[in-house]
């Protein structure tokens, strides 16, 4: 067999962390290599490395016989190296089969060919032998649904080596069993696959080699046949002994166990936790935690401790479950539960969230203490700096002065920081997830005793960490979980790496079945819920809209005849034409993520700048051409600002409101503008087949902006970029270009709509149009785009413009004051954006993906 | 010795010179710029916009905006004219009523805010056109005139201090606040909350920091002294009328941005929000002195605006060292 990838003495270090030391392996066609290892054992940085996203400080890659000189993710994606991770990637809001497809949509014309998509998504599925849902949005999909479209994705560019990370870590047993027969099948094609797992099981079953690292360093490669679980499990915690004690040199013997500890399980417990449940990833989990004692949680990625430390603070909200004191009721977990019954919370690093970096050091020490370190509300500084000034002694944290802003310090000095805040806060119950992460050994001991003295103290604490020596090392029992639960806890002398760890990994007889049960349950709650989602697609909304309409209509109809006459409802639609044209800008902006308050006042100045053309005596297409022209200048103006300069949209727009309302004030000194030419009057007056030039304009624009976002290329390219900017620019889309074309075309298209404004509505004055932003951005929204972008459609803003256009009628018949309008559109655009947030929301819940 | 050092490389420091720049050519442009009357004139127009910025300085500093301010100024006008002027209310109730109602609409934007998370932009450029629309439906588009004398006083009383010296009496209730928001910023547990919020709200909240309750807060204070800058303009005019605050959010918002609040979050004094205000405050009076019409100080008012955030961005690239996409 030919190696399709080397791996030659490679490593990388991070600051403090040799990720990999001098890593060696190869990968053949036709083989699924299995790479296994703890967390921390360097496995995610050699995936990291293969993909493009690091560069090794020694060593080579060599893919297909050629070494890869350039590390990047574009160069690693043409060369054949495909990455299926577990979050990211994908665009929630697209559908699957276009998901399939991003940043490289099949044209003929210039038109996204949806059939030339669709028959090769077909022969590409068959051919992988998987049906995922390709019509319906991807986050609106099963994690397995959502997986079988990433490697499909993944193998469309004729990929050479699939690489997996964890790609069972939320699947069910089924779908497990169908993801590995995928990936035989690609075995028998030819493929090269990396496969990256925690469960053993699944490992010696799939994989004909398993390479095994520890600490960054490469412990053997072993064929399948060769390799029993205990074999593994014995290369991968290495020898007993060695790796475990504490290093001599940096903190000497383990700190001593406090008397109390020994005792502490029959102490009252501090904290009791019920049945817990998170959202699928944790399943019913109980536990008590007393006074003086240090649990440990130990589990591999995935297993679900995380959630669960989460939850306890009050961060990720519980599906069941209570926790309390003896001397409190059992209560729901939220923040405020956590702040009564004294819990905190110290996060992992990797989050960005366990500190502020914008801040200082003591800043940051004292953030949770502030208000006990205060006199009447003003801190104490003396008190702040002797607080600081100890938790930095203590903790052996290197900074300049405690002034030193955080964003300067390490790594590891972060984290020491993040952990001395908590420790201020004097809690009753200290939640840790890996507080030792990225720490240089010297203060990881510092740490160790500090942690150890606390619980001597009679603190509770609960220790989440990958690192099992530490766990071992500090904790009075060991609780494992796996798969959502608890399976067992082991105290003093049964904790031993062995024992934690084939708890953490077994898959034995009888909890399986278990989650097997659960996730049956779960995947009918799934469909149950997707049945509820289908309710709420797209089409329905727009159909719901309509409803609405006719209805509106119906009323006004028979409550005033006026109403029904067709020169009244050709009148509407005249009206409406400059604000549909607008509408349709707009959409496309907000579908890329951004927004535009400067619309009116383009507009306005767009009118009097054409006005004093004509009036000169310019002939009146020229002067329509202008303004066209005019209006393209100010959208890419807008353009450049927000996506080049990268001004707030809204800030950069208020800017542009201001300035462009002065120049329509400006260009005639505040004089209205009348005696237009009849050449031009007449565009506002004259029509086809009774149907009035302004409509027909609006009707062509709107009909231009759908085929634009719908079905070319730079369209797609704005949802895209409004779904998910990271992964858009990862698939090869341009996001300062999309966002740039679309105020671009917003522009543009002010400009038409300026043009139907003079014409339908003379004379021409420079306050025109005072409010026109704010009813196109309730038109879009009304329509059912995104405020965050990444959907919404041309239909449905068409239809949010007639339903504003049908109100204003009504209210004008019904002789209802003006300026209760302007109020009514507030409140319109609130019930929009709200009912879209709900929904939305709803809908994330519902489908279980979070 | 250390602040005298480093005080030439603070922000504020660069906008005093700004200031002073700003009257040089100011002075250049009109004769009648500086004299002492304008000079004492002035505050008489910056207070308004002063005091919303107070606040509006703590809302983008939490990461938030408030677009509303402006809206909540003619709301409370026009509750303050109906209270005294069409139910005979007595004065001192109405001025309650219309503090009240700001704080109000304040304290909607916020629940609106925090509780279903939809973005403050979106929440207050919709308040922005409802509260001036109930505003203008409630008051019929009818000024109220005709209020009583003592409450005139709060907006067109001076305090002399020799005979061609009198200042404004509303500038002390703008210099009282200012230093309780200055104070508040700079030295107490919540000012410090504020900024760890708008640094990076959700480790705020790990560190126990009650971010939704701040929040509200921000808002309702937000309302609460536009009403208050309502209440002193429909004193200093003499008429209560729904176009009260007209555009004064752009102002307020180029104000703290020209201050050096980052649009973002977590950065920002007061100090250099007022020199801000000033400074665009002195830049109009200065124009308007000139003879340079509305419509240009609209102008020059979005220019400042978009000149400033881009400064600022540069200034934070700089900071961070990170590249641009």
């Amino acid at each position: 067999m030919t190696a399709v990838l080397e791996v030659c003495s490679v490593s990388k270090a991070f600051p403090g962390v040799q990720a990999l030391r001098e890593v060696s392996l190869d990968v053949c066609a036709r083989e699924i290599h299995a790479l296994v290892g703890e967390n921390g054992a360097g496995k995610s940085t050699l995936v990291k490395i293969l993909s493009g996203l690091y560069a090794p400080d020694e060593g080579e890659i060599r893919l297909a016989g050629r070494a890869i000189s350039h590390f990047d993710p574009h160069a690693a994606g043409r060369l054949g190296v495909a990455v299926v991770h577990q979050h990211i990637g994908l665009f929630p809001s697209l559908s699957g089969l276009e998901n399939l497809f991003a940043g490289d949509l099949p044209t003929t014309h210039g038109r996204v060919d949806w059939r030339r998509m669709r028959a090769e998504a077909q022969g590409l599925l068959s051919e992988l032998g998987i049906a995922p849902d390709l019509s319906r949005p991807v986050g609106e999909l099963s994690v397995a649904e959502r997986q079988q479209i990433q490697i499909a994705r993944a193998l469309r560019r004729k990929s050479i080596i699939l690489i997996l990370d964890e790609p069972t870590a939320a699947l069910g047993d089924r779908e497990s069993a169908a993801l590995f027969a995928l990936l035989q099948r690609l075995r028998q094609q030819g493929l090269a696959i990396i496969y990256i797992s925690h469960r053993l099981e699944e490992v010696s079953r799939l994989a004909d080699r398993i390479t095994v690292l520890r600490d960054g360093e490469k412990v053997g490669t072993l064929e399948a046949a060769e390799a029993d679980r205990a074999r593994i499990v014995a290369m991968m915690v290495g020898k007993k002994g060695t790796p475990y004690s504490f290093p001599a040199n940096a903190g000497g013997e383990p700190p001593p166990r406090g008397e109390m500890s020994m005792v502490s399980p029959f102490f009252p417990p501090l904290l009791q936790v019920r049945d817990l449940s998170v959202n699928g990833v944790v399943k019913g989990v109980s536990f008590d935690l007393h006074a003086g004692e240090i649990l440990g949680v130990a589990g591999l990625a995935g297993s679900g401790k995380e959630e669960l430390v989460r939850c306890l603070a009050g961060m990720t909200r519980a599906r069941a479950g209570r926790i309390g004191a003896p001397e409190v009721t059992p209560q729901v977990p939220s923040p405020a539960t956590a702040r009564r019954l004294g819990i905190a919370y110290v996060p992992g690093d990797r989050h960005g969230q366990a500190v502020v970096t914008g801040m200082n050091v003591r800043e940051n020490t004292t953030l949770s203490v502030l208000r006990d370190l205060s006199t009447l509300g003003f801190p104490r500084r003396s008190d702040e700096e002797a607080l600081t000034e100890r938790m930095v002694a203590d903790l052996d944290v290197r900074a300049a002065s405690i002034e030193q802003p955080l964003a300067t310090l390490s790594g590891g000095n972060q984290q020491k920081v993040a952990v001395g805040r908590r420790l201020a806060s004097r809690p009753r119950a200290l939640v840790l997830e890996e507080p030792t992460q990225g720490v240089d050994i010297a203060a990881r001991a510092g740490l160790h005793q500090i942690i150890r003295n606390l619980a001597n103290e009679g603190v509770g604490v609960l220790l989440v960490s990958s690192d099992l020596p530490e766990v071992l090392a500090l904790s009075d029992r060991v609780a494992v979980m796996r798969e959502g639960r608890i399976v067992a806890t082991f105290t003093g002398e049964e904790a031993t790496p062995e024992s934690v760890m084939q708890a953490a990994v077994a898959k034995s007889g009888t909890p399986y079945s278990f989650p097997a049960m659960a996730s049956r349950h779960d995947r009918a709650s799934r469909q149950e819920m997707s049945m509820v989602s289908r309710f709420f697609r797209l089409p329905m909304r727009e159909a719901a809209l309509a409803a609405a309409l006719a209805v509106l209509a119906v009323v006004l109809a028979v409550r005033d005849p006026a109403f029904a006459t067709p020169q009244n409802l050709l009148g509407v639609l005249v009206n409406s034409s400059h604000l549909a044209i607008c509408a349709a800008g707009m959409t496309a902006v907000i579908i890329a993520g951004g927004i535009d308050v400067s619309i009116g006042a383009m507009l306005a100045t767009i009118c009097m700048l054409m006005g004093m053309m004509l009036q000169a005596g310019v002939p009146t297409p020229l002067a329509c051409l202008t303004a066209l022209l005019a209006g393209l200048l100010m959208g890419c103006l807008n353009g450049a600002l927000v996506s080049r300069l990268r001004v707030p949209a809204i800030v950069a727009t208020l800017g542009m409101r201001s300035i462009w309302r002065g120049v329509a004030m400006k260009l005639t000194n505040g004089d209205w503008i009348t005696d237009l030419p009849r050449s031009f009057e007449r565009l506002g007056e004259g029509g086809v087949l009774g149907i009035p030039y302004p409509v027909l304009i609006a009707a062509a624009c709107l009909a231009i902006a759908a085929l634009v976002l719908g079905h070319t290329r730079a369209g797609r390219s704005a949802y895209a970029v409004g779904d998910d900017r990271a992964a858009a620019r990862a698939a090869g889309i341009r996001p300062v270009r999309t966002q740039f074309t679309a105020f671009a075309g917003l522009g543009l298209l002010v400009g038409i709509a300026g043009i139907v404004y003079a014409t339908t509505n003379p004379p021409i004055q420079p306050n025109a149009a005072p409010t026109l932003e704010l009813i196109t951005i309730t038109a879009v929204m009304v329509g059912g785009t995104n405020v965050f972008g990444g959907s919404g459609s041309i239909l449905g803003t068409l239809l949010g413009v007639l339903v504003l256009g049908v109100i204003a009628n009504g209210l004008t018949l019904a002789k209802v004051d003006d300026f209760w309008a302007q109020a009514l559109q507030g409140a319109l655009i609130l019930a929009a954006v709200m009912a879209d947030i709900v929904r939305r929301r709803l809908r994330r819940t519902g489908g279980g993906a979070s | 010795m250390r602040a005298l050092g480093t005080v030439w490389r603070r922000h504020e420091f660069a906008l005093v010179l700004l200031l002073a720049l700003t009257f040089v050519v100011m002075s250049r442009l009109s004769p009648d710029f500086l004299t002492a009357r304008n000079l004492l004139t002035m505050p008489r127009f910056f207070v308004e916009p002063g005091l919303i910025a107070l606040a509006m300085a703590l809302v983008i500093i939490t990461g938030g905006i408030d677009l509303s301010v402006g809206s909540i100024m003619a709301l409370s006008a026009v509750v303050l004219g109906i209270m005294w002027g069409r139910l005979g209310m007595p004065i001192g109730l109405a001025v309650a009523a219309a503090l009240l109602t700001g704080a109000v609409a304040g304290l909607l934007n916020g629940i609106i805010i925090t509780r279903l998370g939809v973005p403050p932009l979106m929440v207050t450029l919709a308040t922005m056109a409802s509260y001036r629309g109930v505003a203008v439906g409630l008051s019929r588009a009818q000024p109220v005139s005709d209020f009583p004398p003592g409450f005139l006083a709060i907006g067109n009383s001076y305090l002399r201090v020799s005979p061609s010296v009198e200042i404004p009496a509303q500038l002390f209730i703008f210099v009282a606040l200012a230093v309780v928001a200055g104070v508040l910023l700079w030295r107490t547990v919540l000012g410090r909350h504020l900024y760890a919020i708008g640094h990076n709200a959700v480790a705020a909240q790990y560190a126990g920091i009650d971010v939704e309750q701040v929040k509200l807060g921000v808002y309702a204070a937000s309302g609460l002294v536009s009403a208050l800058a309502a209440v002193i303009a429909v004193s200093r005019v003499a008429t209560a009328k729904a176009d009260a605050g007209l555009g004064m959010e752009l102002l307020v918002i180029t104000g703290c941005v020209l201050g050096g609040i980052d649009i973002f979050g977590g950065r920002g004094t007061i100090l250099g929000a007022v020199l801000g205000v000033l400074i665009i405050n002195a830049v109009g009076n200065g124009l308007q002195l000139a003879d340079v019409g509305t419509e240009m100080r609209m102008v020059v008012t979005g220019i400042l605006l978009i000149v400033a955030v881009i400064l600022g961005q540069l200034g934070r690239r700089g900071r961070s060292g990170e590249a641009a996409e």
